[in-house]
């Protein structure tokens, strides 16, 4: 009797709707799709440096290799994003970019295994579908050569997809792949708001210090009036 | 017995050092681990392997000792962004948060990443920790210390004179004026990224004329004493931070380079005039240095110089320095930045304990060892085949000889920027094919970047001028490679005829000696180009996960990791 | 994890050794210029330091 056929959460409609519509504001422009291809160069460097953690963690072997080779691929699409955002923006005129850069949050190691592999197939899933809605809308446009850079990275997507499904599925059932991706989508929910949460409170806080700033007033014409400028040796340090 | 852990982190090159009984036990940066490039976070992972390589938890450590005073920071920080007003309005929110908001409490997350109780925790000076990183490791009893870098906590250069295990502070210059802040401004303008490009203006300097050096002198102005300063106004110092160059500097040199660019020295005259533009740089930071140097001798009568701080990593006019100061005897520690603070910082709370100076650095394999059997179960599940060796240096002389690209893994890994036979690529010197590959196709970096030589300290004299002496063991000064031989070390030989060598004694342990002395059987010549072992915008390979990955992204002809050597399955 | 309190008397100790620093170097404007700065700090805190979350997704906005 074959295997059943591992579960998969079904893609959330609005991933689609709000890609394309970004989509269409996002590559209006040479410089905005630059910063655009940028952006998704620093999330593919993130993406890969969770993976290099989770393969260095992972106590299985067969998984950690597949973890590794996810990661390289990660790699090899980071790079594809950041040299065609730096053409993008040579060809715009505008300045080029720094190498991606991106930190790491040890997803592996603060969600455990399971609620790793549910968030990196959520997170692989709503790329893919994002992908194919950018890669349709320019060919649309006659873009082709940014439709192309999407369309070669689909594949992977796929992939990366399908082996963590099948992982989740092998680790925990459909029962309790289904259970993990819940967690995943309510944690991301969370992680949102809290993100716009901090956002305002850095605004308040930015409000604040602006305040603040203007009542240095007098010490700040103190410290130009009586301060001595230094300059030369000292030998008091 | 006193064991002292030391830390640097949160501004660049986070790194942790163990000091046991006046022993260095291990030096690790934290990017090794992280896989993030001069990843300045606090180095968890560092710490922990740190405690693993010495066998001991974070209950025996005795102290734990932070490179630098946040207590000062801050006072400067504040000084400089009052003293900016009212232009520093836009940096005031975001540069008082940083330090506000986390920075002020680093001894305290120390503390808790650690696992001590927080008065175990205290801080050290930044350039304090830099001058004991370099001479308390140093072969020398008697030295003069400079420490030259952007800025500590609000001092930029600063002369020492150590005896013994004491260090007497002697001068110092304040922020603004720093070499090390002047080399990064420049190193942004030339689109390069700030504390990891400098060493490639170094490279391209060799490639331009010092045209420049009238536009220069309105820059930095040198004095007599040994002193310089910088012209604010070309330099943006409002958010009493790191930052680069301001409009007036573009006014007086000319538009800066996009970053990201690629470099046509050939055809483009631009890219020439930026050559150039380096090459002025780097004379003005030598002549600076020597004049610094200079001071030094006059000040301490001293024999021998210890470098350190980021500057010392330019190992071009470390070479000026050695022949030019008027010190017989030059030294730097491989780990001169602020990575070093970390070893600094534990080698200060050893002798604070009543435990003497560790022996003189004669390695820099501080890190972690590979472990070969996890490198064998991972290359089955990557497909990577797996061959036991009988004798890994003849094997890897073998595939050199054929023209190959090679990979090393062997010991613990490097402490400190370079790789030096512990994580390394090696191929033949000679070959400017292997070369091109190398640059090109495996590490994609610019095409004006040399590679450096690895030769057999006994006969290191024969290839270069100037080798062997207390530099070159750890690949911090440069040297002439004599002419007779320039066209067989084609490979290894920069545009203006110098390498920055790396001497190896044919007796020390490891692969890399072994592989010399097969090299010099074979051919004659104990020479073999020695690169780092990681992919672009990656840091040197540490453990056998990133090994195996590297050789799976990219096609080199073989890995060997220990006695096995690891290939591609074609 | 450290308890809140031992945490709390960590930090306190850090204010002490930064108030102790000023008074040596003699910047006692900077003293209470920090204290106020330290309370407009206390948004931050709310906002639990700031610390950046990477999106981890590919985002447009």
């Amino acid at each position: 009797m074959a295997a059943p056929a591992p579960w998969t959460p079904r893609l959330p409609l609005w991933v689609r709707v709000f890609a394309w519509l970004g989509g269409q504001w996002a590559f209006r422009s040479e410089r905005r799709a630059a910063r655009l291809l940028q952006g998704f160069a620093c999330t593919e460097e993130q993406s890969q440096l969770e993976l290099r953690q989770a393969a260095r963690d992972c106590p299985d072997e067969r998984r950690r290799a597949r973890y590794l080779r996810h990661a390289l691929d990660e790699t090899r699409h980071a790079h594809a994003f950041s040299e065609h955002a730096r053409g993008l923006a040579r060809a715009a005129g505008a300045a080029g970019f720094a190498p991606p850069s991106a930190g790491c949050e040890r997803l592996y190691e603060r969600l455990g295994e399971l609620r790793f592999l549910a968030f990196v197939h959520v997170g692989e899933q709503r790329g893919r579908a994002e992908f194919e809605t950018y890669a349709r809308l320019l060919r649309k446009r006659g873009a082709g050569a940014t439709a192309q850079l999407f369309e070669d990275l689909i594949a992977d997507e796929r992939q990366h997809e399908a082996y963590t499904a099948q992982l989740l599925n092998e680790l925990a059932g459909a029962d309790g792949a289904r259970r993990a991706v819940r967690w995943v989508r309510r944690w991301q929910a969370w992680r949102e708001f809290r993100r716009r949460g901090r956002r305002l409170a850095r605004t308040l806080y930015n409000v604040t210090m602006l305040f603040v700033y203007v009542t240095l007033a007098p010490f700040a014409l103190t410290l130009r009036l009586f301060g001595k400028p230094q300059r030369g040796f000292s030998r008091e340090f | 017995m006193a064991a002292i852990l030391g830390i640097s982190g949160l501004y660049h090159d986070a790194a942790a050092a163990l000091v046991i009984d006046g022993q260095v036990v291990a030096a690790i940066q934290e990017e090794r681990l992280s896989r993030i490039k001069n990843d300045p976070s606090l180095p968890r992972l560092a710490v922990a392997a740190c405690l693993r390589q010495g066998g001991i938890r974070a209950e025996d450590l005795s102290a734990v000792l932070f490179y630098e005073s946040p207590y000062r920071k801050l006072e400067r920080v504040l000084h400089w962004l009052l003293q900016a007003y009212p232009a520093s309005a836009r940096h005031f929110s975001k540069a008082l948060s940083a330090q506000l908001g986390e920075k002020l409490w680093v001894l305290d997350q120390v503390a808790e990443l650690v696992g001590v109780p927080r008065a175990r925790v205290r801080p050290t000076s930044h350039h304090l920790s830099h001058a004991a990183s370099a001479f308390l490791v140093s072969p020398y009893q008697d030295a003069a210390i400079l420490t030259v870098d952007g800025v500590g906590e609000d001092v930029t250069t600063a002369l020492y004179r150590g005896t013994g295990t004491r260090i007497e502070p002697l001068l110092s210059l304040p922020y603004p004026h720093s070499l090390g802040l002047l080399y990064a401004a420049i190193t942004a303008y030339l689109g390069f990224e700030v504390n990891e490009g400098e060493h490639k203006v170094m490279g391209l300097a060799a490639l331009g004329q010092p045209r420049y050096r009238q536009e220069f002198e309105r820059l930095i102005q040198l004095h007599a004493d040994g002193s310089f300063e910088l012209a604010a106004r070309y330099f943006s110092y409002e958010a009493g931070g790191e930052l680069g160059f301001s409009p007036a500097l573009e006014q007086l040199l000319g538009p800066r380079r996009t970053p990201g660019t690629p470099w046509a020295l050939e055809t483009s005259e631009a890219d020439r005039r930026y050559a150039d533009v380096a090459a002025t740089l780097q004379s003005v930071t030598e002549d600076a240095l020597l004049e610094l140097a200079r001071r030094a001798k006059r000040e301490t009568g001293a024999d021998a110089l210890c470098l350190a701080g980021g500057v010392a990593l330019n190992a071009v006019a470390n070479r000026r320095l050695l022949r030019e100061a008027g010190f017989a005897h030059v030294f730097v520690q491989p780990a001169a930045g602020d990575a070093g603070g970390a070893l600094g910082a534990a080698l200060l709370g050893a002798v604070e304990a009543g435990d003497g100076r560790p022996p003189p650095l004669a390695h820099v394999a501080l890190g972690e060892p590979i472990k070969v059997d996890e490198a064998r179960a991972l290359a089955h599940h990557l497909g990577l085949s797996a061959e036991q060796l009988t004798d890994p240096a003849a094997s890897v002389c073998e595939l050199l000889l054929q023209g190959g690209i090679v990979g090393v893994c062997n010991g613990a890994f490097e402490w400190g920027p370079r790789a030096l036979g512990q994580r390394s690529l090696l191929a033949l010197p000679g070959s400017l094919a292997t070369r091109e590959r190398l640059n090109r196709v495996i590490k994609q970096r610019e095409p004006f970047r040399p590679f450096a030589p690895a030769v057999l300290r006994e006969r290191a004299a024969e290839f270069f001028s100037d080798a062997p002496n207390d530099l070159t063991p750890f690949m911090t000064s440069v040297c002439d490679v004599r002419p007779l031989h320039r066209q067989a070390l084609a490979g290894v030989t920069h545009a203006d005829g110098t390498a920055r060598v790396q001497t190896v004694n044919a007796t020390a342990q490891g692969l890399l000696p072994a592989v010399l002395s097969g090299l010099e059987r074979a051919t004659g010549v104990p020479i073999a180009l020695n690169t780092s072992l990681n992919g672009p915008g990656e840091p040197i390979v540490a453990h056998a996960t990133d090994a195996l990955a590297f050789l799976s992204a990219h096609a080199i002809d073989g890995l060997v990791i220990e006695d096995y050597l690891f290939r591609r399955r074609s | 994890m450290p308890s809140f309190l031992v945490r709390s008397a960590s930090r306190a100790r850090t204010l002490l050794e930064l108030l102790q620093h000023l008074l040596k170097r003699r910047r006692f404007f900077m003293i209470p210029l920090v204290l106020v700065l330290l309370l407009a700090g206390v948004l931050l805190l709310l906002s639990e330091g700031l610390s950046y979350v990477a999106p981890f997704v590919y985002t447009i906005f």
